[in-house]
């Protein structure tokens, strides 16, 4: 297998994700580094480099709020699940879920036929 | 300046100016965070070379502040296609001029090989001039909030299995007013105004500046208003007959070829105005407007090869031979 194009495909895979993973995490308050440590414990690994300007995006797309706040003697940005945030995770979850038991279908399909 | 502010002040430099003072506030915390929490863990303060691996791993400033939006190309993928078409029609202009100024300087030039050689490398210079003013305007166009161009829409029966042609050229079956009724319009303007009907030229050219046209554009005159009336006939004809578009298309194809003949005239000739006098003054002037039309005249003449080679296309795609074959295929 080509160690590259491996990486390469998985790191689109799990692009498409994160959105999901990030959105769902912020349903309770997070700053950016709790954030990303929760993430990570759950099993899902993401550099900071990719998590801020995630953030960023997704609060410019109406989908999150965020506040500067002092803690732990130093000013954090907490970011939190807008109203309209909610709406799109939920929708998200429900293609997330078509998505999964589609792909255990075709991946199911193949297995049967090999 | 330690490490982190380094660090933080080149992304800050690569930032737009309204965003960059709170994404900068964001990740200094988010660095001070992780440098803490990596110091409890070891039990000890990071050393300059666990600092570095620390913001290696958060990534080189030029990529970090990329991710945050800044648009980092200069030509995008709205653009593109027309940068490629563009860059390959500033290609075939500057070939072929530079091919006939090669037949023309060589032939009984005491050193052909060395004028041959001069007019390639203009022709380089040149090239590289109009592909850079090509890419500068189209980066322009590509942040402009513009509303879908015609080959970004797609209507499969209409377009076939490849897309609309670039800018919209191609077979049609009729040649649509909204294009004919500019089309006649300008030509017009430009027959009137060559003729002198429109005392333009003299009045803003010539009366403000102290140059006069040479004989090549009295000589070429007659050619000029031929290739005009051509131009306006096959426009005139397909306003009335809208579906006469292998007529109109015929039209253009003599009009281009008329507008590259004439280019290759001026540009043989090489000086369109001179001075009237010998100050330095006008001399300037003199080569500054002869550079303006040269400039001019290879746009015009990029346009025409640009025309002729998409008329051609789709005649050839339209031949039965061709319609035969593909219809095989599928």
């Amino acid at each position: 297998m080509d160690s590259a194009h491996f990486d390469s495909l998985r790191l689109e895979l799990r692009r498409g994700c994160l959105v999901l993973a990030v959105l769902a995490q912020l349903r309770s308050e997070h700053y950016g580094y709790t954030l990303r440590k929760e993430l990570a414990d759950r099993g899902m690994e993401i550099d900071e480099g990719t998590l801020y300007p995630l953030l960023r995006r997704l609060e410019s797309q109406g989908l999150l709020t965020s506040e500067w706040r002092e803690e732990d003697k130093r000013n954090k940005r907490f970011y939190r699940l807008s109203a309209e945030g909610k709406s799109v995770l939920k929708g998200l979850l429900i293609e997330w879920q078509q998505i999964n038991a589609s792909v255990d279908r075709i991946v199911g399909g193949k297995r049967s036929v090999a | 300046m330690n490490q982190i502010d380094a660090y933080l002040d080149a992304i800050r430099r690569l930032l737009p100016r309204e965003t960059r003072d709170d994404v900068v506030a964001e990740l200094r915390d988010a660095l001070l965070t992780q440098i803490e929490s990596e110091e409890t863990e070891r039990g000890h303060r990071l050393t300059d070379a666990e600092t570095d691996s620390l913001l290696a791993r958060f990534g080189a400033p030029r990529v970090v502040a990329a991710r945050y939006g800044a648009q980092s190309y200069l030509i995008g993928p709205r653009m593109y296609p027309v940068f490629v078409f563009v860059a390959k029609a500033i290609a075939v202009l500057i070939g072929v001029i530079a091919l006939i100024r090669i037949g023309v300087v060589s032939f009984g030039a005491e050193e052909p090989l060395a004028a041959a050689a001069g007019v390639i490398v203009r022709a380089l210079v040149m090239m590289l001039i109009l592909v850079a003013i090509a890419a500068i305007g189209l980066a322009r166009l590509e942040r402009l909030p513009l509303p879908p161009l015609p080959w970004e829409t797609w209507v499969p029966r209409a377009h076939g299995a490849h897309g609309p042609a670039l800018p919209g050229w191609g077979r049609r079956p009729v040649v649509p007013r909204s294009e004919t009724l500019p089309s006649l319009a300008w030509l017009t303007f430009w027959l009137v105004w060559w003729t002198g009907a429109l005392p333009l030229g003299d009045g803003i050219l010539f009366r403000w500046l102290p140059i006069v046209p040479t004989q090549i554009v009295a000589d070429l005159s007659p050619f000029v208003i031929a290739v005009l009336i051509a131009g306006i006939a096959g426009d005139a004809i397909a306003l009335a007959q809208p579906r006469l578009a292998r007529l109109h298309e015929a039209a253009q194809l003599v009009t281009s070829c008329g507008l590259l003949a004439l280019t290759a005239l001026a540009l043989r000739a090489g000086t369109l105005v001179v001075a009237t006098n010998t100050a330095a003054g006008a001399q300037k002037a003199a080569s500054v407007t002869n550079i303006v039309l040269i400039v001019c005249l290879a746009g015009l003449a990029l346009v025409s090869i640009a025309y002729v080679v998409e008329i051609v296309k789709g005649w050839i795609r339209a031949t039965p031979g061709r319609a035969g074959s593909a219809s095989a295929r599928a």
